[in-house]
């Protein structure tokens, strides 16, 4: 499977989701170190509407908005990136190791992925929080352990199929040592698929992280995240109703733009373009 | 040859795909016949179109497939120009069509009682479902299946490959069509089976005076079996005409290359199987001469530039070869 | 047959068991937990009476729970969880109840529309729409159902009042199942409509309506159905979003709740009647699944049709 960069730069759908995620990544990077106000400030207003000082408002207790959308935006994002990143690094190596091995290794170690992946994703994020400590984090490597499955058969799979194909066995005929032909077939081949399943994971991350701030469980307050947002926000609806519009088109612009991301990705990897 | 005899009538087919790739030209120039109680064989090797010959025939090809040009007249209608209701009428009652693996031509979730009735009831959905039973049990029989009742009762899979081409068979011929096309029917199946298959074939043509168009890549079939025989490469008819004249005096060089190749028990093995040379044909990029040339040992400058007309060796026999002199088969 | 499904009910209480063990060691090893006495009864001793092993706990309990149906005592307000359990179960299970019902009937048109119509306009909406809502989180698709029925269109209220507003919490469960339902049954179909007894069907005459609805169908929700008991779970989670946007008083809240104050015996409650509802549920689909896939009957019942095997 070719990689066909030009046919990516060449598709305006793909690049428009890549130039929004940029540019809303370095909005909630920047904005808060150049805001007047950090996240966790109160000031005297409540609940005040936009206006030229505060730019979305302010919050229930009289917090900047637009600040802690941006930092609640670093937080979500970060965690939706990294997680999605150590679900596809130890999935894309599970995977490898399993194709490559075999054996009883594979059965075992698949039959664990497929433990794994019969739990929903947001139960065993939520009882992974709970046992490794609750508002510390650690729920990251909760989301990104439920995101683990997909990136293991997938990449397994991929190994099965080159690895039985004729030149592997010519290269292994030829002396080469294991660890050179996985490094230069298989994952030269395996990567691209890899790299669209990044996208779907760190979309489905960012749900289940916007969902475990929502229920309460994850970050602890006054540490803003757009589900934990929404879920202060909810409450207002009548009177402040951007207080939860804002989050929510937030999460849903940025699972658009990752999935479209995605599509791109995967079209520039077809090098013939699609079925008969 | 009698206008009245003359069942089917194809006559200069051309049929292409589109693919990313390019158009592939898979049939360029097809015409054959098929008359009342024969078998038509259609030989090639992969590629050369004939099973989409086929398709084309019933209005089954791929969405991505158009026939360009040709008629093809059954009983006085021409197949080609018949929409998809008229072609629907067609299907099943007065032409058949049966394919190469009979265990995946059945649906899986479905009996084959089911499946029969279903078969006849569409086509004549006054008959009640007991009459639809006892016909489909009587249509079993005759395919010689014994205990027919107990497999209306059975799923496809724990049937044999032989038992389904039988049912597939007789499904087909529930309604009694008068063109049956069979597209290497037997191909799937192990040696003593297809011969089974074969008889049964044989038996429909003899006594129930069915035509058969029989499509195959195998010579030893079309011997048993045909009465006519078109041979095709690359999207093309070489040769057109009666088993003994194919057999005997073929004319066109790919067909004798063929024949030559065929391996004999008495060979002793010493020389070399007489095999094609060159590459098989790009049906994207098809050459500007006869599609043949850059194998045949008889090639010449028009072959390669010039593509050729057929040429009539009498009484039915066609080739369309350069080389061919009026009433002479080329020589090596 | 009969006795293959009867074993599989046996079966439940066992893998419920297994559960329940499962989340006392969990527990067990939880700070916060008194390992000593997890789960309190309405008939236990004094407080000063030392307490139970960790194995008799377990045994206790699974003995109070299947016999008695007793879940010991709610760790916050001494009431019988039970009673409690009970209802709010009940509440849970008619909201994703419906909503199973209601994913299958949109989801599985929807797939097969979109297989039949592959490539073209139909097929391209359904298959964004699918993805996108099977990757929103359900509060943000709550949202907007609220914003547009409740606020701008005034049909329904915000809260559930009366029966007709349970329409939207149970929407939002619907749409996102039925797209995840609607992806799986277009695979199947699109995977179906290639196989060859497509085409040998419709050259016996067949009308490809029939093809389609009688044969592509039946043969497509042989996967569509086998992922009844995944999409069951996908509803049970997202009704724990759902229970707390619409402060429904179900199974998903208390759970959550259970979890964040640490009430082990609620914690414990719960996670049994889950785990027996999952149970239940792959026992259905199990039975779906033996209904649209006649190879399965076979293999299950030890009847007339095995002589077959082997037939020439």
């Amino acid at each position: 499977m070719k990689h066909n960069r030009r046919s990516f730069f060449r598709n305006p759908i793909a690049i428009t989701a890549l130039l929004i995620l940029v540019a809303i990544i370095l909005f909630c990077f920047i904005y808060p170190l150049i805001s007047s106000f950090e996240y966790w400030q109160i000031t005297g207003d409540r609940l005040q509407p936009p206006s030229p000082e505060h730019p979305l408002g302010t919050d229930k207790l009289g917090r900047d908005f637009m600040t802690r959308i941006a930092f609640g935006g670093r937080i979500t994002l970060s965690v939706a990136f990294f997680s999605g990143l150590i679900a596809a690094v130890v999935g894309t190596a599970i995977g490898i190791l399993c194709g490559y091995v075999g054996g009883s290794t594979d059965s075992v170690v698949m039959r664990l992925i497929d433990a794994l992946s019969s739990v929903p994703s947001l139960l065993l994020a939520i009882v992974l929080d709970y046992m490794l400590g609750m508002g510390r984090g650690y729920f990251l490597y909760g989301i990104a352990i439920a995101g683990i499955p997909p990136f293991a058969r997938l990449v397994r799979s991929a190994t099965l199929q080159i690895s039985g194909s004729a030149y592997i066995e010519s290269s292994r005929a030829l002396g080469a040592r294991p660890l050179c032909v996985i490094r230069e077939h298989v994952v030269r081949n395996v990567l691209p698929l890899a790299a669209i399943q990044v996208t779907t994971s760190m979309a489905d991350a960012l749900t289940i992280c916007t969902i475990l701030g929502y229920i309460g469980v994850g970050i602890n307050p006054p540490t803003p995240e757009w589900g934990a947002l929404f879920d202060s926000g909810k409450e207002l609806l009548r009177t402040s109703s951007h207080l939860a519009i804002i989050p929510a088109a937030a999460i849903i612009l940025c699972i658009i733009c990752l999935y479209l991301l995605g599509n791109g990705i995967r079209d520039s990897l077809s090098s013939s373009g699609g079925d008969v | 040859m009698n206008g009245q005899d003359i069942l089917l009538d194809v006559t200069g087919l051309r049929l292409s795909f589109r693919t990313p790739r390019g158009t592939v030209q898979a049939v360029s120039n097809a015409s054959f016949q098929v008359l009342r109680g024969e078998v038509t064989g259609i030989v090639g090797e992969s590629g050369s179109g004939k099973s989409v010959t086929a398709c084309a025939l019933l209005g089954l090809l791929a969405r991505n497939g158009t026939v360009e040009a040709g008629t093809a007249l059954f009983d006085g209608r021409d197949l080609l120009a018949l929409g998809e209701k008229d072609l629907r009428k067609l299907r099943g009652s007065e032409i058949s069509m049966i394919f190469q693996d009979p265990m995946t031509a059945l649906d899986p979730v479905f009996t084959i009682g089911s499946f029969l009735t279903e078969v006849l009831r569409s086509h004549d959905p006054a008959v009640s479902r007991r009459e639809a039973w006892s016909r489909s049990v009587q249509m079993l029989a005759g395919m010689g299946i014994r205990d027919p009742e107990d497999v209306m009762h059975c799923y496809p899979d724990s049937l044999s490959g032989g038992m389904c081409q039988r049912v597939m068979i007789a499904a087909a011929l529930l309604c009694g069509p008068k063109l049956l096309i069979a597209d290497e029917p037997t191909t799937a199946l192990d040696v003593t089976i297809q011969e089974e298959i074969l008889s049964l074939l044989q038996q429909l043509k003899e006594e129930n005076g069915m035509s058969i168009l029989f499509i195959t890549h195998d010579f030893g079939v079309v011997a048993r079996l045909c009465d006519r025989v078109a041979v095709m490469y690359g999207g093309f008819v070489m040769e057109y005409g009666s088993v003994e004249q194919i057999f005997y005096d073929a004319a066109h060089p790919y067909t004798q290359a063929l024949l030559r190749a065929i391996p004999r028990p008495e060979d002793d093995g010493a020389e070399p199987m007489a095999a094609l040379q060159g590459d098989p044909i790009d049906l994207i990029h098809l050459p500007e001469g006869c599609v043949f040339a850059p194998r045949c040992s008889l090639c010449c400058e028009d072959c390669l530039h010039i593509r050729p007309a057929a040429a009539d060796l009498g009484s039915g026999h066609v080739a369309v070869c350069h080389r061919i002199r009026e009433g002479g088969a080329a020589h090596v | 047959m009969i006795g293959y499904f009867c074993k599989r009910i046996l079966l439940i209480i066992p893998s419920v068991m297994a559960v329940i063990l499962l989340i006392f060691i969990l527990m067990s090893f939880l700070a916060g937990t008194n390992t000593a006495r997890m789960v309190q009864y309405a008939d236990d001793p004094q407080e000063s009476a030392p307490g139970l092993s960790f194995l008799e706990q377990y045994g206790k309990y699974c003995f109070r729970v299947f016999v008695h149906q007793d879940f010991g005592l709610n760790d916050i307000s001494r009431l019988p969880l039970s009673d409690e359990l009970l209802h709010r179960t009940g509440v849970t299970l008619r909201i994703t109840g419906i909503s199973i019902l209601a994913t299958y009937l949109l989801g599985v048109p929807l797939g097969v529309l979109a297989a039949c119509r592959r490539g073209r306009w139909q097929d391209t909406l359904i298959t964004s729409l699918t993805t996108f809502f099977s990757a929103i989180p359900s509060f943000c698709l709550a949202l907007a159902l609220i914003l547009f029925f409740a606020v701008r269109l005034r049909w329904v209220h915000v809260l559930p009042e009366t029966p007709a507003d349970d329409l939207i919490p149970l929407s939002t469960l619907s749409v996102i199942g039925a797209a995840n339902v609607a992806k799986v049954t277009r695979a199947g179909m699109a995977e179906v409509l290639e196989k060859p007894f497509v085409l040998s069907l419709t050259s016996l005459g067949l009308s490809r309506r029939s093809v389609i609805l009688r044969h592509g169908l039946k043969n497509a929700l042989i996967p569509a159905f086998s992922v009844f008991t995944t999409v069951f779970a996908q509803l049970l989670c997202g009704s724990i979003v759902v229970e707390r946007f619409f402060s429904i008083p179900g199974l998903g809240l208390t759970m959550i709740r259970a979890i964040s104050s640490r009430a082990t015996a609620t914690l414990l409650g719960c996670a049994t009647v889950v785990a027996l509802i999952m149970s239940i549920c792959s026992v259905i689909t199990d039975l779906l699944f033996v209904l649209v896939n006649p190879s399965l009957r076979r293999t299950l019942s030890f009847g007339s049709s095995m002589r077959f095997r082997g037939r020439r």
